[in-house]
């Protein structure tokens, strides 16, 4: 069983929309071990999204604990708890609900679930990244 | 096992009783080429993707599977632990001018990371 604090591998994937028009890297994340989302490692932003239709995956699934609404932005915060990366521990992840015209196919749908941000993956418990150039393995590694 | 593959609603009935197969990701893009796929994930491969699982549903738009993900959403309290996965049945890139480019991207969108947290040390 992994603990908490072990490293995390996996490797990126590819998604591109049908008419060619968006391409992005993915990770693979699970949320409660009940569902799977793709989201992509986003190397410019400083928060994590996930789009209004993951929300909806998850809040179906009762996985939504607990909503932050901010009234100056109207913007929605929640904190997805049981968060697994490639099947492994990972830390709870603070997103912002938005629709992300950045992740939109050409025709208006949505490929990927939403981004992890820099706060996740490079400010947050992470301490180091390690990426394969070749294979596009990426290993995490938590602060100890 | 590859009848109810042809036939979303036998692959959901045949589920439900459990006398039906798992299937892997790549037969089902194989045979639902372009379409919304719902399935539970049984088993992962080694880098941690979906590899194999249940054919829940099949569906020409993002909007019905939906719907699908919300009718079946009560059965991933059964305990097994299989999450509920949707995605585009499209065949898996890993090469090519957009994969390369994409791959280019990410890099240069790390090295600005990089960058920024080398100046929040600071």
């Amino acid at each position: 069983m992994p603990k908490p604090n072990d490293d995390i591998s996996f490797r990126l994937r590819f998604r591109m929309d049908r008419l060619r028009q968006r391409t992005w890297l993915a990770v693979p994340t699970s949320i409660g071990s009940i569902a799977t989302l793709d989201l992509v490692p986003n190397s410019v932003a400083t928060r994590s999204v996930i789009t209004p239709i993951a929300y909806h995956k998850l809040r179906d699934l009762e996985l939504i604990d607990l909503d932050i609404h901010d009234l100056q932005s109207g913007r929605v915060t929640s904190v997805l708890g049981n968060v697994s990366i490639a099947g492994l521990s990972a830390p709870d992840l603070a997103v912002q609900i938005r629709d992300v015209p950045e992740l939109l196919g050409s025709d208006g749908r949505f490929l990927v679930d939403g981004y992890l941000g820099l706060d996740y993956l490079f400010f947050g418990d992470f301490g180091s990244i390690e990426i394969n150039t070749r294979t596009l393995r990426v290993t995490l590694r938590p602060d100890r | 096992m590859m009848d109810t593959l042809h036939n979303p609603a036998a692959a959901t009935a045949a589920t439900k009783d459990g006398k039906t197969g798992t299937f892997t990701i790549d037969e089902i893009i194989e045979h639902y080429h372009g379409e919304w796929i719902l399935m539970r994930v049984t088993e992962d491969d080694e880098d941690g993707w979906p590899l194999r699982g249940y054919l829940l549903d099949v569906a020409p738009t993002q909007e019905e599977i939906l719907q699908a993900w919300t009718r079946r959403a009560p059965e991933v309290s059964d305990g097994k632990g299989w999450p509920l996965y949707t995605f585009l049945a499209e065949p898996l890139i890993t090469s090519g001018p957009e994969y390369e480019t994409a791959v280019r991207e990410f890099f240069m969108g790390l090295l600005q990371a990089g960058g920024l947290r080398d100046a929040e040390a600071e």
